[in-house]
This record gives C-alpha cells, structure tokens and sequence, in this order.
C-alpha cells in the first residue's frame, strides 16, 4: 500500500460504490422506521442493529491486516469463493421452500454470508473496493482485471437467467419478479454486485508471501472491529435467545363505559402480550363482550380469524389454541394459544397464551 | 465528430433507459425508443473503436489498462444502476397503485424494464469511455453495424408475430371480495401475453356471480344485470374491459368484452382484441379468451 506523496489527493468521500450501499441502507431504514412508528415489535431494534452493522462494516474497511497465513493460501481463497457462491445459489433456491423452513434457512445463509464475506474481505485485503490511493500498480492491474471478468460473468450468468427466466413464460417470470423483489435472489443480486469483484480477485491472487515480523499495522483497530463483528453476529442470537428466557410482558384495558348491543350490554376489551426484546413477537386480542345477566356473548373479535393477527419480526408465530365457549353458568371464555419460533433457533420455541373471560354480569374475570 | 457528441450520446442513452423504467405509457411504440438505443449503441462503439468490445490479444497494454478501468467504473455504475432501476420501477409500480390503476395481471418484472436493464449491461463499458474520451482510433461503421438497427427491427417484428400466446395468472398482490343478495360470487383475472413480454398483454377482468338460476357479471355498466339482481353496477375494481392491458411494445386495437347469457343460465364472458405492433396491420394477431360459468358456478372454459 502507498504512501502519501507530493500530489497526493484525499480519496472522495462520495463514490458509486457508496451512493449504491448509502440507497440500499435508505431502503432499508425506510420501511423500518414506517414499521417502527407503527408500532411493530423489534422495528426500533432492527434499527439499532442495522446502524451498528454499518458501524462494523465501516471499522472492518479501515483496519488493515495481512491476510494470515491461512488466509492467504490460494486453494482456501478459492474455497472462500465456492462458498459464497453456494450460498448465493441457496438464496436462489430458497424461495421453493415451505415459509417455516425459508425463514430460519434464510437467516442461516444470512450469518453465513457475511462470515464468508468478511473472510473474503480480510484473503484479499478488500483490495477490489480500496480506494486508487491505497493499491500500488500491480494491485490496481490486477483489481481491474477482476472487474473484467466480474462483468461478463455478471452479464452472462445474472442477466442471461433473468433474461430467459423473463422470455421463456408467466410462471418463470412471475417468480423472477417475487424472487427478486421479496425473495433471497434480490440479495444475491446485491451480494454479486458488491463482492463478485472480489471473489474474481481472490480466485486470481497467487499464494501470498507471509508477511515479516513486526510489520502488521492496525492491531488495536482490528481488534476493535473483530469484536464488533462478534456482536453483529452475536446480537441476533442472543436477542433470539430473548424469545425464550425474557418474562413475557402483558398489557390490558377494558373501557371503561359500557353501551347497548344487540346481545345486551357490551364492553370493550384490549389486551396483548409481547414476547422478545428486538427480535419477538406481540399477541393481541381486541374484542366487545356483551351480557345480559343470563349469559355473557361475543360482540366481536373471538372468532377463529382473530388468532391470526400476532405480529412479529424474525420469529414464527402459529397459532395452536383458539377457542370460544359458554359455561352452563353463562361465562364467557376466549383463548388463544401460539406458539413463537425464533427463525434464527428455530429447535427453541415459547408458548404464549391470552385468555378473555367474561361473566354473565359483564365482569372481566381474566384479561389475558 | 466533436469532443461534446459523445457525452451528448451518453446523457441519451441514460435519458431512455429511464423512460423505459418510468411508468409512463408508451402507446404501443416502445420500439422507437429501444431503436433509438441501438442506433446510439452503433455510434457510441464505433466512436470508441469497439474498444470495450476488442479482443484482449488485439490491444497493446495500455489499451487494455484502459479497458479494464472502464470496466472497472462501468461495474460500479452497472450496481447503481441496477438498484436505481429497481427503485424507479418499484416507484412507478406505487404510483400505479396510488392511481388504481395498477394491472391485476402478473406481468413479472416487465419487457421495458428488461429492456432498460440489459441495456446497462451492454453498453455501460462503453458509456465509460465514451464519457472519459479514452477511446482508440475510431473506424468507419462497416455495413454490419449500418444494419443493425432494421435487423433489430426485423427481428424484433418476426418475434412478436411469431412466438406462441402466453398466458398470465392474477396476481397475488390483489384480492376482489364482494357478493350479491342470494349469489355466490368469484373473481376471474387472466392475460394473454403476446410477443413473450416485448409485445403486448389483453387483460380480462371480471367479476361473475351465480345464483342457481343464472350467472353473471356484475361491476360494468356496459353489462346489464339480469332482472331483479341488485349487485353494484359501476366497479373498475371488479370488472373492467380495458384496465388490465399492457401495451408498452404493441398496441391492442378493438376491444371488446361482451357478456351473454343462454337460457339455461350459463354465462358467456368474451374477450376480442388485435395486437398490432406499431399500431400498423404488419404483423398484427387476433387474440380471444372465453370465460364460461354455468349457473350453479362451475366453470366450463377459462383463459
């Protein structure tokens, strides 16, 4: 890497490279933050992490390491690279997957990316994306041919798929639209378009020559940035985990004013429970209970279609309970059961369950 | 030509590749603009020397530094580009929405955007050296290059005329719930693509309730409901004859949707149309879809 000279100039803050990733980041921050005032559980987190993932990714650009011996060995280089292209392939495929299945596999090639990624990364010194200032001229030959390459693989692999995905009949082009608007295509896309360089660059790099004693710069930074990529990783994990052990929280209301229905008196009633910290999931119930002293009835919101309406971000809620009955006494009861996954640990799973019941005098027995 | 034509030739090219991925209609005459881009394509190599296209054996070292640097840049621009595209599209796709008058039909990504795209992936190299003047001595446009566009044209005529029908499923970002007093109600979306995507799509939409006796259509006011069924008359939502079509690449001419009912009740829904590329009669097909549904809602034929 070179020095600054006479007639060095500071690299531009603003490249394409980082006026595409600062639009990819705005695109996802946009309709986090629309989720995130609306109230969905984790929208705010999800926020959160997505900063300190950039955080990570830009201290993981400024520290400088060699390569490491293993690293550095042609035959793993290319390991790297078939393995990236596994995962981009599975991503691919993933849309043919039962939705339970897809989305804790979704997240498992997720972490395994940006693993790979990283280990890309740090095998080529993300030498494909380093500013002019910092490659010398063999690097800069060599970085240039990449993209060379990059691009006519690019061009023939990614776009002749689509292209005969798109020509070829309705059902091919109707799935490359959802695989590349809402499906782990988009993401492969966005993989190959940012690193294929780079993989073309690591599968070129010969052997490299082990570094001399002494002569690695950066240590504290790069410590500092493995730690943050152990979080990055970490945090989903444990906020996963959350889903398990954290106590479930639950909040209620029941109106206080009561009004005529067709079936009596009837009230108000509201209750959820929110299961998970950033990643969980939030079970509602809102309904009208009526009573006219013999019995207690339904007004509305303790049907069968309202235990589909739990919300949650990287989890998977089904519902196993959902029940309404009469006691000979005239109670009324409502329960609904679900069970949350975390789509990261999906073996672990939490059973949450909101029960309404109501007497034939209107009074709320059990709110959730 | 001057130093300002071939950055001019860029801005062009760049200018209708976001036309194609803008929502706006093109009438039928998306040809022109996708003529227009090879014709540009032909000037822009030929005033690069076909550097971005050169063998690598024919070109000392520094032209090929120089073009392995425009490769470089153009697979950056290429990635922006591609998530701009994504963008605009996927902007144009709200607006259609926000407007209602988005299709019902599942037209995939769509031929213009298609277009657009693969557009980039051509040419972007060369957009870069155009647009940085680092070119090789430029030659003149040997008659396979002068062809090229009344080959596309051609090509592109024979394809359209040629390849077989297709048809298109509803999409499933939409769902039409309604009923009529005493009537079971479906709804029914189909297209027939003409030309794979770089021609045109005939939409059929509507709305068709059975009640034992007879089925029918409801939505449309240009389809009487039978007597005594109260349903709504007026619904571009449930029924339309003409809100599902898409005519960037062809035009669709004389349509019509007619509606009958036999006299055991059975519902005859018909779709006419004439795809017509460029609006002119060269090349023009005749597309027909037929819905039938019985009294009792079974359904005889469908697109």
């Amino acid at each position: 890497m070179s020095a600054h000279t006479p007639g060095w100039r500071r690299p531009p803050t603003f490249t394409t490279v980082t006026l595409t990733i600062g639009i990819v980041l705005v695109l996802l921050v946009l309709p986090l933050t629309a989720f995130a005032l609306s109230g969905l559980v984790g929208a705010w987190g999800g926020i959160g992490y997505l900063v300190f993932a950039v955080a990570t990714a830009w201290t993981l650009r400024s520290a400088r390491r060699q390569p490491g011996s293993w690293l550095g060995r042609q035959a793993v280089r290319r390991g790297v690279v078939v393995g990236l292209l596994a995962v981009c392939a599975g991503l691919v495929a993933i849309g043919a997957l039962p939705a339970e299945v897809a989305s804790g596999s979704f997240v498992f090639l997720l972490v395994l990316l940006v693993l790979l990624d990283v280990a890309l990364g740090q095998a080529t010194l993300r030498m494909a994306s380093a500013p002019e200032t910092a490659v010398d001229e063999r690097q800069e030959a060599l970085r240039n041919r990449a993209h060379t390459i990059a691009y006519g693989l690019l061009a023939v692999v990614v776009g002749g798929s689509v292209a005969i995905a798109e020509l070829a009949g309705p059902v091919t082009r109707s799935w490359v639209a959802s695989a590349l608007t809402g499906g782990g295509a988009g993401l492969a896309l966005l993989e190959l378009l940012f690193v294929l360089p780079g993989m073309v660059v690591a599968w070129l790099e010969p052997d490299h020559v082990p570094a001399e004693p002494g002569t690695a710069i950066g240590h504290a930074r790069a410590r500092l940035a493995l730690g943050m990529l152990a979080v990055t990783i970490a945090w989903p994990l444990v906020w996963s985990l959350g889903v398990i052990v954290l106590p479930i929280r639950t909040t209620s209301w029941v109106s206080p004013a009561v009004f005529a229905g067709d079936a009596g008196r009837c009230r108000e009633l509201m209750a959820g429970a929110d299961v998970g910290m950033g990643i969980g999931a939030h079970i509602p119930v809102h309904g009208v209970a009526c009573w006219d002293g013999a019995r207690a009835r339904e007004g509305w919101g303790f049907n069968a279609s309202d235990c589909l309406i739990g919300s949650g971000l990287m989890v998977v809620t089904t519902p196993t309970v959902c029940t309404r009955t009469t006691d000979a006494d005239g109670t009324l009861r409502f329960t609904y059961g679900s069970t949350v996954r975390p789509s990261l640990l999906p073996f672990l799973s939490r059973e949450v369950t909101m029960r309404v019941v109501v007497d034939r005098d209107g009074r709320v027995v059990r709110l959730p | 030509m001057t130093s300002r034509l071939p950055r001019a030739m860029v801005v062009a090219v760049l200018t209708i590749c976001a036309l194609l991925v803008s929502p706006l209609p093109l009438g039928g005459v998306g040809l022109v603009p996708v003529l227009a881009l090879v014709a540009l394509d032909v000037a822009l190599i030929r005033v690069t020397g076909g550097l971005a296209f050169a063998r690598r054996a024919s070109l000392d070292e520094r032209l090929a530094s120089v073009r392995d640097l425009a490769y470089r840049r153009g697979f950056r621009l290429l990635g922006l580009g591609v998530v701009l595209a994504l963008v605009g599209s996927a902007i144009g796709t709200y607006i259609t929405l926000i407007a209602d008058t988005a299709s019902q039909v599942d037209g995939g990504i769509g031929g213009r955007l298609l277009v657009a795209l693969a557009e980039l992936v051509v040419i972007m190299p060369t957009l870069v050296l155009a647009w940085s003047r680092a070119t090789r001595q430029p030659g003149p446009i040997g008659l396979r290059w002068a062809l090229a566009v009344p080959a596309v044209a051609a090509a592109w005529l024979l394809y359209v005329g040629w390849t077989p029908a297709q048809t298109a499923p509803a999409s499933r970002s939409f769902s039409a719930d309604s009923s009529a007093p005493d009537s079971t109600c479906q709804h029914f979306v189909a297209g027939r693509v003409v030309g794979a995507g770089l021609g045109a799509t005939v939409g059929l939409r509507a709305e068709v309730c059975w009640n034992g006796r007879q089925a029918f259509v409801i939505g449309d006011p240009g389809l009487p409901l039978p007597d005594g069924v109260a349903a709504d008359p007026n619904n571009r939502f449930l029924t339309a004859c003409d809100a599902d079509d898409a005519e960037d690449f062809a035009a669709v001419t004389g349509k019509t949707c007619t509606a009958s009912i036999d006299g055991d009740g059975t519902l005859r829904y018909a779709v006419r149309a004439r795809v017509s590329p460029l609006r002119l009669p060269v090349g023009a097909r005749d597309v027909a879809m037929d819905l039938v549904v019985t009294r009792d809602g079974k359904v005889l034929s469908r697109p």
